[in-house]
């Protein structure tokens, strides 16, 4: 194979639909660039100490998981943890059928994409209601979300409407509020009558054993009313020490996300509703996850782990503008998802994504914009040697001889010939050339004229000359 | 499962094995209050801006509140039995007003009157609690909802107000209407809470 995998997904993906992507995700690079540096001229300081304060708090995981932990008992929470998806899966359907729940609205977390709760706990006789307006879209569609942050950035709002004329929800229309209205008056019925209710989280505070939850539309906020047993799906590396260090994440969040200096709903949870409260859930579950965490942990890309799913870093990319989310083949698209998703796999998983690390042009755009200053090209670049050492066949896809390279830029006599040999490549044409890489690169491209030599040439003249 | 709570902690501590521990890092947290937005000698003028910028309705007196729900076309709502006297009684001349939130009424009452317990100057929020507002579907479900704050509830920075969490189990920050951009990325307002916030302040 000649072509990465994800070159095919930018061939073939639907012109309309990369239309869509590039303008969705430049303005949000423009408005998250407005908001941030107007508001904190320092962003980039600030960056650093999260970045800095994620470090700390991976170095020092098990003391605050286990403070989380406790802490969250005192205060009323029933915490499990799971190891593997199938652990979590059932122990989330214990939860709810030991407590009679047969439906229940959830709100968006893609650590629950992640392990796919939705489609087993249907399996198993559950009814799931996506909360959120575009995992609902997902849901109906039964397609996939292809943002962290935005996810039917891929659907134009034609789609949209055919969607919600073919489940019933009213008149086919294409008008945005209008559908938004059918969503609402659809899901609020599902609220109101679910027993209970599930969200991700976006931070565990250690001290307080707080969850946060951060959502525009209120609905997490509506199900968290509405609800009689609340089931919050955390990964492992969600914490942060202090119930202060969110002044510094919740600062950064919002702005690098959508360019907003909050979102609209941040709740912070700390155990089960109070006595005085008639609405609101008996029982809290906290569910935190490692699904492969503690493998990445492990590894050197532990930096990784810092990722508060802002979404920034896919924004910027140009390869994910080109690609789209799906190209990426995993619940974590862009390129923190092309570090994140071959580490989560873990090791069997490994060589099916070891293309992924090269998705990227190493441009450093992403680190850049990232709220927990992630180096994710130097992630990028320990992925792809993991490729090379572990000889998957994926990490070769399309990699030039650089072998051949290597031996021609070593040795001054080959390099020579090769210059004056290169003005062949004027005369011949272009597809000629025996190098599978250049084949599909000059598919689309077409090389200059070859002008190799003139330098050595003037460097020769100028030593006799002695200009 | 308790075998899985054993594993993850031994995976952890052998992922670390070796890691070097990484000192907390010194932060200037006082630092960290957005440019511009808490300079007036009244917080509350502060607060008005940035409640105003993400498109929330201050009202400080009964008459402009009033006028703002009757602009909505608005008239049935329900109103937390603690804000009765000050807003309840005056209200009920112009609308219906009721003193309890049952389930099935969610869909006529279609605003509703909570306490709210604090505002952040810094970033235009309310902040509710489980301890001050009485009913949390009544934040949350109307097209309209109006938080009422008093006047000495005002935190100037985020920071203000994380650290006065307290043992509240529940506390909610809200900055503004309810809102997606879902769809094509187009702004729309009102789509699983409130389409309206309002802020009052006694």
């Amino acid at each position: 194979m000649t072509v990465q995998p994800i070159d095919d997904y930018a061939r073939d993906l639907n012109p309309e639909i990369r239309a869509a992507i590039h303008k969705a995700t430049t303005g949000r690079v423009i408005q998250r660039e407005k908001v941030l540096f107007s508001d904190f001229p320092h962003a980039n300081q600030m960056r650093k100490w999260a970045g800095e304060l994620k470090r700390h708090t991976m170095s020092h995981l098990n003391e605050y998981l286990e403070q989380a932990a406790n802490k969250m008992e005192s205060n009323g929470v029933q915490v499990h943890f799971a190891s593997t998806p199938e652990s979590a899966r059932t122990q989330i359907l214990d939860i709810f059928k030991s407590n009679g729940v047969t439906r229940f609205c959830k709100s968006k977390s893609m650590v629950t994409e992640e392990l796919e709760v939705r489609p087993f706990l249907e399996e198993h006789g559950i009814e799931v209601w996506e909360s959120d307006l575009g995992e609902f879209v997902v849901q109906l569609d039964n397609d996939r979300p292809s943002h962290i942050v935005t996810p039917i950035i891929h659907k134009n709002k034609r789609q949209v409407a055919e969607t919600f004329k073919t489940h019933g929800l009213g008149e086919y229309t294409e008008d945005p509020q209008t559908l938004t209205r059918q969503a609402r008056k659809f899901l609020r019925e599902k609220y109101l009558s679910s027993t209970g209710t599930m969200t991700g989280a976006n931070f565990v505070s250690a001290e307080s054993g707080r969850i946060v939850v951060v959502t525009n539309e209120g609905n997490s906020r509506f199900g968290l009313a509405a609800a009689k047993v609340h089931i919050a799906v955390v990964g492992i590396e969600k914490l942060v020490p202090r119930d202060e260090d969110l002044t510094l994440f919740l600062n950064l969040l919002a702005r690098s996300s959508t360019g907003q200096h909050l979102s609209v709903y941040t709740e912070f949870i700390g155990g089960p509703r109070s006595a005085n409260q008639p609405e609101g859930p008996e029982q809290m579950h906290v569910v935190f996850i490692d699904n492969g965490r503690t493998e990445v942990l492990a590894s050197d890309c532990r930096e990784a782990l810092h990722c508060i799913r802002c979404g920034a870093c896919l924004n910027v990319c140009p390869v994910f503008r080109q690609a789209s989310g799906f190209a990426y083949r995993h619940t974590y698209p862009g390129p923190i998802g092309a570090v994140l998703a071959p580490n989560l796999v873990g090791k069997a998983g490994f060589p099916e994504l070891a293309d992924l690390p090269k998705a990227s042009s190493l441009c450093g755009a992403c680190n850049e914009v990232c709220p927990v200053n992630i180096p994710i090209p130097d992630l990028l670049l320990r992925l792809r040697n993991r490729g090379k050492e572990s000889g998957a066949p994926n990490s070769k896809i399309a990699a030039p001889p650089m072998g051949a390279w290597s031996s021609l830029a070593s040795s001054p006599t080959a390099w020579n010939l090769a210059l004056k040999g290169g003005h062949l490549m004027n005369v011949l044409p272009q597809r000629m050339i025996p190098v599978p890489a250049m084949q599909t690169w000059l598919k689309d491209r077409v090389l200059p004229d070859w002008q190799g030599g003139q330098f050595r040439k003037w460097m020769k003249n100028r030593a006799s000359n002695k200009i | 499962m308790s075998q899985d709570r054993r594993i993850i902690f031994q995976n952890i501590k052998s992922a670390l094995d070796g890691v070097d521990k990484v000192a907390r890092p010194q932060i200037d947290f006082s630092i960290l209050v957005a440019e511009g937005k808490i300079d007036q000698a009244d917080p509350w003028l502060d607060f008005k801006k940035t409640f105003e910028s993400v498109r929330g309705v201050f009202c400080d007196s009964v008459e402009d509140l009033v006028a703002f729900i009757k602009n909505q076309n608005l008239t049935q709502g329900y109103c937390d039995p603690g804000l009765k006297e000050c807003l309840g009684d005056p209200l009920s001349a112009y609308f219906t007003i009721e003193y309890e939130y049952p389930r099935e009424r969610v869909n006529d009452l279609s605003f509703a009157i909570t306490c709210g317990s604090h505002v952040i100057a810094e970033t235009g929020t309310i902040v509710l609690k489980d301890h001050d507002s009485v009913n949390r579907l009544a934040t949350v479900a109307p097209w309209l909802h109006i938080a009422a704050v008093e006047t000495p509830n005002i935190h100037p920075t985020v920071r203000d107000a994380l650290l006065a969490f307290g043992d509240d189990p529940n506390i909610v920050w809200v900055t503004g209407p309810s809102k997606t951009g879902d769809i094509e990325g187009i702004l729309i307002e009102g789509v699983h809470g409130p389409g309206e916030q309002v802020c009052f302040r006694i």
